[in-house]
């Protein structure tokens, strides 16, 4: 790890990675400081997955312009990298007939933004793509696409390892100094020194930006709650299905999103909370979230649910205004040469590759930026085998042995994906960060079977004493020791 | 791909799968195969160190490492192959399996195949308790495994939500190691696992029992901090002024027992939406010809003995199907009445004797269980305490079931 | 004249006992199902004991832990005692259920014995 950079990235959500990836390309010094112990640590893994296409967002705003934009990097940048990636199309369906005219109002936003194929369709159409959903019309969105966020995160982080960027974790930013040209930021792991800076610190970027002196910003954190339904309810319904948003407070407009594992989302809610780590799940909206897709989808039971989760949305309006609010993305003139991302919420996830290219364009612009001679666009990932065949699991397994011990059960994750986890490029060791790269612990049992063979592992790869086995980075420690060395000792 | 042929295929090596792989090797039956995903056999016996296991099956009280080893002791010495670390992935109406294991994929063609795949524990999202996701909440069994498995202590103050006999054991344990108990929280009225459970685990070491409270709130950002208790009102909604922070690092949940189908549902067999488990008959066989089932995966038992006693009978006519030999026709349906909540086996063919297991919806004392066909009483049992917790078996002679017509009932009555 | 319900664990049936005793012995018990009870009953109230069982590590095994027991129910006050005499106790592999793991154990008389067979 150097010292000195051409680019300093603070944040290591989607668009911070994306930065990080595309600028990659380039002849540069770039380093990305996360202050978690894992990059998709904060909204980046708390979303729908969904790879927007623009109808539900202002024309003309900044929004819609990288939302469109982005969208139509995305299949290739997936593909690129070896990141899930599903056009499954989308229904905004009308519960009543009152509510179809809305139908036609998205269908123009959507026309105005750029959207290709949109329809709006009948109760038969309905009927026929999504027996199991209730409607009497709808708008099709068929370029619609899910994807998986946080593996689209790590993806471009390592991405961006492989290409040369130090990817630093556990290093939240303390005090930023100094002009253009010459940044000092430091971090709770030691100094960096930057010639430009990138603020995409999501959820915190109004506080970074205050650690430069850049007081103009202020995010207010907006909770999403969602609930996950098990995978063997996947035939309930192939594309995602949106209510017609509702007007004035009546029920959440609850949206039900497909996952590229099998699973089915509900919600997110909206809710406006003080603490921006207050990602606490809640009983009441659950249950409202099950109520509101059970409009939706009647065949829907609330048993099938096998867990639930928020995010936190970095909103740039406060619940009193309301209203939209556009992505901020602009250098503050009293502060040259530090570029601040803010109110990055959705369309995030699908604007991100396209932020990743007009940051190139800012960086260019300043310092110049000359594209490498050799970049490496892919990385290297196992096989998933719950994917393949039998008999392609067959021949995996027959060229691999590690590839015939199940570890995860539920998911059917491999000792093989789960080794290639704990060995992942960005030296990350924590429980989530296995469960995150190879899927294991999210299935129905939540890890009841794997979990405890998962920590043998870790332990075993890094001889790693059982008190820093932690499930998130520092302070989350698993285990306070060995059963019986603290009953000796405690004699 | 290697295509093997078996007489009998037991998936699952725990008590149930070791009883019914003996049972069907002693029955007859040549070619067993028993097939285990852990490293060894015994399944979660291996971790049940406690004892009170056998006393039906063996006139004595064992830990469960003994127990096991008693049972893979006979099944060694009766010359079944097992199969460790193999996951079955796939299993088809007509008794195809497909294994996977360090030594390849393999389909296995059974004669007959009996399921004995236990449980998994209920989750913290499948209860969706609110709050933060911080390390410390764990399933008790998990804990369990750590500490008497692995040597690893999970934490220094727990709280134990679920009064099922899994929390109430590790209540013990933790206390027996120095980890202070704070309480046991149980969400119904009366507890969920058996006395003798409640006095031996919470009792003997003062740890109190909170019937009707539950866990509303988990704090904690990275570790655990505590959790938030309240009292759960008749309509199941919060009683305003109980909530109450108990300070604690570890949260232990004990909060159910889940029979574990998921083959089953690829094999097409039909499920109890009572217990979960397959719709069987007086022999154990499943709704579809040649899958038989026992132990946790059919019912979620309280003693081990009365898991390994119905895997033996579905081992041996396991047997009996892979030899073509002809099981009985069940023409008799099962029906619960009066404050039973679900009885196994669900049919049967009235030409053996059968033992019935059962359990009630609620508590109660001095009541009668009665069997009833028509307007003949068929059988009667006093039963002086009756609890959900414990499952009550009623052996029902042939003979019994003669001379009257129709369904067989089974209720509670005065 | 005490008396009391204890709950007899012998069996799973778990009978509510209505006891009732003096200073010197058992007097007469209610709602036992069967004759095992009294015993159990008299144990509980004038010398109750319990099994206590738990794990002490292994040296050179293929498991780091052997599950153990006492070889019969120890008087209910020792069960600390028992598990602080435990501690720092350390097997040697290869143990056979039964094996002796630690003798007389707290004064008691009862051995600790294995109760899994650890290679």
């Amino acid at each position: 790890m150097q010292q000195r950079y051409d680019i300093a990235i603070i944040g290591g959500g989607v668009v911070g990675c994306a930065i990080a990836r595309h600028l990659s390309r380039f002849d540069l010094k770039i380093a990305l400081l996360e202050k978690e112990s894992d990059v998709a640590r904060g909204t980046s893994s708390k979303n729908s997955g969904v790879v927007h296409t623009g109808f539900n967002v202002p024309t003309g705003s900044v929004k819609a312009g990288l939302n469109v934009r982005g969208a139509a990097m995305f299949e290739a940048l997936s593909e690129e990298l070896d990141v899930p990636f599903n056009r499954v199309g989308k229904l905004v369906v009308a519960l009543t007939p009152e509510e179809v005219p809305d139908l036609d109002k998205l269908k123009a936003i959507g026309d105005a933004n750029g959207v290709p194929q949109l329809e709006i369709v009948d109760e038969q159409a309905v009927k026929s793509m999504e027996p199991n959903i209730r409607g009497v019309g709808a708008l099709h969105v068929p370029t619609a696409a899910i994807t998986c966020p946080y593996t689209m995160t790590i993806a471009l982080a390592e991405s961006a390892a492989i290409n040369g960027a130090d990817i630093m974790l556990n290093s939240g930013v303390r005090r930023i100094s100094g002009e253009m040209g010459s940044f000092r930021i430091t971090t709770e792991s030691g100094t960096t020194h930057s010639k430009l800076i990138i603020n995409s610190a999501g959820l915190y970027s109004d506080q970074v930006a205050r650690m430069a002196g850049v007081r103009r910003y202020k995010v207010w954190p907006c909770r999403g709650e969602y609930v996950i339904i098990d995978k063997s309810r996947s035939d309930l319904m192939t594309r995602m299905v949106y209510p017609v948003p509702p007007k004035g407070g009546s029920g959440l407009g609850v949206h039900l999103t497909p996952t590229v594992d099998g699973n089915i989302l509900i919600g997110p809610s909206a809710e406006y909370v003080k603490l921006k780590t207050n990602d606490a799940t809640t009983s009441a909206t659950a249950q409202v979230l099950l109520e509101e897709a059970k409009e939706l989808l009647p065949a829907l039971n609330p048993r099938d649910a096998i867990t639930s989760y928020a995010g936190i949305r970095p909103k740039t309006v406060s619940s009193a205004q309301g209203g939209f609010g556009d992505f901020i993305i602009e250098e503050a003139p009293e502060l040259p040469g530090m570029m601040h991302l803010v109110g990055i919420e959705s369309p995030g996830l699908t604007a991100a590759p396209a932020i990743a290219e007009d940051m190139a364009e800012w960086v260019d612009e300043h310092i110049g930026a000359k594209p490498k001679a050799t970049f490496e666009p892919g990385r290297e990932t196992p096989v998933r085998f719950r994917e393949q065949t039998v008999d392609v699991q067959a021949q995996l397994v027959d060229e691999d042995p590690e590839y015939g011990h199940l570890v995860c059960r539920c998911e059917l994750v491999t000792r093989k994906e789960v080794k290639a986890a704990i060995h992942n490029p960005l030296g990350v060791r924590t429980i989530n960060g296995i469960k995150y790269r190879s899927r294991a612990m999210m299935g129905r049992c939540q890890g009841g079977f794997c979990s405890t063979r998962i920590v043998d592992m870790l332990a075993q790869e890094f001889d790693t004493p059982l008190e820093e086995i932690s499930l998130k980075g520092p302070g989350s420690q698993l285990f306070v020791g060995s059963t019986k060395d603290l009953r000796k000792n405690a004699d | 791909m290697r295509t093997e042929n078996v007489d009998v295929a037991v998936v699952g090596g725990g008590p149930a799968g070791l009883a019914a792989a003996a049972a069907a090797r002693e029955a007859g039956a040549e070619n067993v195969l028993l097939i285990e995903r852990g490293e060894r056999l015994g399944g979660i016996l291996n971790q049940c160190i406690h004892d009170g296991f056998g006393t039906k099956m063996l006139g004595e009280a064992l830990t469960g490492p003994e127990y096991a080893q008693i049972f893979i002791a006979r099944l060694s010495d009766s010359g079944v192959t097992s199969s460790l670390e193999t996951m079955v992935l796939d299993l088809t109406p007509d008794r195809e399996l497909t294994i996977c294991s360090e030594d390849g994929i393999r389909r296995i063609k059974a004669g007959s195949v009996v399921l004995c795949t236990g449980c998994r524990e209920r989750t913290r999202g499948a209860i969706r308790i609110p709050g933060t996701r911080p390390a410390g909440v764990f399933t008790a069994g998990v804990v369990q495994e750590y500490m008497n498995l692995r040597n690893i202590l999970v934490g220094r103050k727990a709280v134990i939500l679920g009064s099922g006999d899994i929390g109430l054991i590790m209540a013990r344990r933790l206390t027996l190691e120095g980890v202070k108990v704070e309480c046991v929280a149980e969400i119904l009225p009366y507890p969920s696992g058996l006395a003798r459970n409640i006095v031996q685990c919470l009792d003997d070491f003062d740890i109190p029992l909170y019937l009707s409270t539950t866990v509303v709130d988990i704090h904690g950002v990275d570790r655990l901090q505590g959790v938030t208790l309240a009292q759960i009102g008749p309509k199941g909604g919060v009683v305003r002024g109980t909530k109450r922070f108990i300070d604690c690092d570890t949260l232990l949940l004990s909060v159910g027992l889940i029979p574990e189908n998921e083959l089953a549902k690829k094999a097409g067999i039909d499920l109890s939406p009572v217990t979960t488990g397959p719709i069987v008959d007086d022999q154990f066989q499943t709704s579809v010809p040649g899958i038989f089932c026992g132990g946790n995966a059919l019912q979620v038992h309280d003693l081990v003995d009365y898991a390994s006693m119905e895997s033996q009978k579905a081992g041996q006519s396991a047997a009996t199907f892979a030899g073509a030999g002809k099981l009985p026709d069940q023409n008799i349906d099962v029906q619960p009445g009066n404050g039973i909540r679900y009885v196994v086996p669900q049919t049967l063919s009235g030409e053996e004797a059968v033992d019935f297991s059962m359990r009630v919806f609620s508590p109660g004392s001095d009541r009668y269980v009665v069997f009833r066909r028509g307007d003949k009483m068929v059988r009667r049992m006093k039963q002086t305490e009756l609890d959900p917790a414990a499952m009550i078996r009623v052996r029902v002679r042939a003979d019994r079931f003669k001379g009257s017509e129709g369904p067989l009932t089974v209720e509670v009555t005065d | 004249m005490n008396t009391g319900e204890i709950v007899c664990v012998v069996c799973p049936t778990s009978c509510l006992v209505h006891a009732e005793w003096d200073d010197e012995e058992l007097v007469s018990i209610d709602r036992a199902r069967c004759k095992l009870a009294w015993d159990y009953v008299a144990a509980e109230i004038f010398d109750p004991r319990r099994t206590v069982t738990t794990t002490v590590p292994v040296d050179a095994g293929q498991s780091p832990l052997v599950s153990v027991k006492t070889a019969s129910p120890v008087p209910k006050g020792m069960v600390f005692d028992v598990m602080n005499d435990l501690a720092g106790v350390v097997a040697k592999a290869p143990i056979t259920v039964g094996d002796v793991i630690l003798k007389d154990v707290s004064g008691t008389g009862i051995d600790v014995v294995a109760t899994m067979n650890v290679a």
